[in-house]
């Protein structure tokens, strides 16, 4: 897989991560070693082999539809790093 | 005289129940031995909060909500925990500058259970930052020693919780283990390490890296020990969808139990290149051991063990990318700077909060999960998952167990690794297959290298056979005590 200056941007930017100019030099080159590295797995002949994304199997597991405990608005403050008015404050987004 | 932070929960329970200790005592010495540590020009490091005060708090309020604490299955022995496994009322901080002042408002359930059975939650422990690494130099609380030489990485990423075990600056831990991050770290430090079954123990409360492939599991000094913390933090909870509805055995009756006639596979795989021949050396002694007691051994194939390393770091990397998502210093963590976007208010915060490994870990889960990118890795990675996992499944047909390395090689060099990332991630080539499987997984020491550099056997079993382990690991144990 090549990997260059603007997949990392691309990749960064979705990931939300600023990264300087030398951190993008090093990525680029080290996730390009890694990337072809994990091209051992095109030995595999995975054609009809069904994916696993569960190692017991479970599919919709359900709890009761109850409503239970929740945090009160006070601890929620305690944890936010900006708050007022009872809501967490975030730059203007509109 | 030893102080009694050289004890073991088995040996401190019965002093405990008579009265003759308090929990107070054995804390007052965990923490004299942890500032002496302080003072050695390479401490440790093994800690990144012992608040006193927190730790008394909780051993008061055990004390008043269960009077009949001295006879619970912990009886009243504190237990350091991971800081990745939330402990109400502390800072959770994963060792990551993002959650540097996080305060946890909820116990996890694991911890929830171990405080039933009477363990007193004291001490976070040090660790690589989001449990990424596998040596603990990529915490931001800097790096952790291994006790048998303070040069040397004590593997990772639960790298705080082997070294404070096996340095006597903590009875025994709450570790978490996502491809070896218990048994690999347990194994460098010459403690016994079990990472159980995926969903034996809940994950409610752990901060999550990869869910399909994390567990909580415990770094003890004896395997009795390693027993008896499993069997109070297991069982079924409704707030982990993931956790099994399986009955909990009473793994500490396995400990000391014979293993004759016990059927054990030797996987050729695992004993090719690059296994450092003390290494090899040390696991034929401790298979050599398990035979001597009875067990049956017989070579087995694991075939697709050269395909775990790149689908386990697939895997890992884009659960990590999705579950990360959510660090973004708005709701909790630390907001270092404000911004008049937001979305350069995520941009920001993330790049000052993360350490380089887990932005490295990041990037690359986001790529195999991007557009275009998702059916060439993600996709192929949970097939060659699944080929993995049948291999474990057809060799458990002939064996009951499997015993192979922990790790290729013993404690490396501080700094060494660093600037190599997939030098590092290769090392881990005997334990993620383990957590690929969902299988249950130990470390169990079996000697030393020449240096000294203590070396761990691994024993796995089949799902929900933790018992298996324990009856063999205290064989192995015991073979080693007495050389």
């Amino acid at each position: 897989m090549k990997i260059d200056k603007t997949t990392i941007d691309w990749v960064a930017e979705l990931a939300r991560i600023n990264l300087s100019p030398e951190e993008k030099r090093e990525m680029e080159i080290q996730l390009a070693r890694i990337l072809d590295y994990m091209d051992v797995l095109n030995e595999l002949d995975l054609e009809d082999v069904e994916p696993t994304a569960h190692t017991l199997g479970y599919t919709n597991v359900m709890r009761k539809d109850e409503q239970g405990k929740s945090f009160d608005v006070g601890v929620v403050e305690k944890l936010a790093p900006k708050w007022g008015n009872g809501h967490v404050i975030v730059p203007r987004i509109v | 005289m030893s102080g009694l932070n050289t004890e073991t929960i088995a040996s401190l329970r019965e002093p405990l129940r008579k009265g003759d200790i308090d929990t107070f005592d054995i804390v007052n010495d965990i923490k004299r031995a942890i500032d002496q540590d302080a003072q050695h020009v390479q401490p440790l490091n093994a800690y990144i909060r012992f608040d006193m005060d927190l730790i008394g708090r909780e051993i008061e309020e055990s004390k008043a909500r269960q009077p009949a604490l001295r006879d619970t299955l912990l009886g009243g022995v504190p237990i350091a925990v991971k800081d990745l496994i939330n402990v109400m009322g502390g800072t959770t901080t994963c060792a990551s500058n993002i959650l540097r002042e996080y305060v946890s408002p909820y116990d996890a359930t694991a911890v929830q259970n171990m405080k039933r059975c009477g363990g007193i939650p004291a001490g976070k422990l040090n660790m690589d930052e989001f449990g990424r690494g596998s040596s603990n130099e990529n915490s931001a609380f800097g790096v952790v020693g291994n006790p048998f030489n303070r040069s040397k990485i004590p593997g990772g990423s639960s790298g705080g919780a082997a070294c404070a075990v096996a340095a006597d600056l903590a009875i025994a831990a709450l570790g978490s283990d996502t491809g070896g991050s218990i048994r690999q770290p347990a194994s460098m430090c010459g403690v016994f390490g079990i990472k159980p079954t995926y969903g034996r123990v809940s994950r409610y409360g752990l901060v999550a890296y990869a869910s399909s492939l994390d567990q909580i599991g415990t770094s003890a000094k004896t395997v009795a020990d390693g027993a008896l913390l499993l069997e109070a933090i297991s069982g079924h909870d409704v707030c982990d969808s993931t956790s099994a509805r399986e009955a909990v055995p009473r793994f500490s009756e396995y400990v000391g139990r014979e293993i004759k006639g016990l059927r054990i596979g030797i996987p050729d795989e695992y004993f090719g290149e690059g296994l450092d021949e003390e290494v090899r050396n040390c696991i034929h002694r401790g298979i050599k051991v398990l035979e001597e007691a009875g067990a049956r051994i017989r070579k087995i194939s694991l075939k697709y063990t050269r395909y775990a390393i790149a689908t386990y770091y697939i895997i890992a990397t884009a659960e990590a990318s999705s579950n990360l998502a959510r660090f973004d210093g708005i709701r909790y963590g630390t907001r270092s700077v404000e911004t008049d976007d937001l979305i350069d208010l995520y941009h920001e915060n993330r790049s000052k909060g993360f350490g380089e490994e887990v932005k490295r870990r990041i990037l690359l889960g986001t790529f195999t999960l991007s557009s275009g990118y998702y059916d060439a890795y993600y996709l192929k990675a949970q097939k060659a998952r699944t080929l993995v996992q049948r291999d474990f499944h057809d060799a458990f047909r002939e064996v009951d167990l499997i015993v192979t390395p922990v790790s290729p090689i013993p404690a490396w060099d501080i700094g060494v690794m660093v600037d190599d990332p997939l030098q590092m991630y290769l090392a881990d080539v005997y334990t993620v297959p383990v957590n690929l499987a969902g299988l249950p997984g130990a470390s169990v020491p079996c000697g030393r290298t020449a240096d000294g550099l203590p070396v761990g056997l691994q024993l796995i079993a089949p799902l929900f056979r933790e018992d298996e382990i324990f009856r063999a690991a205290s064989v192995v144990e015991e073979g080693f005590d007495a050389v």
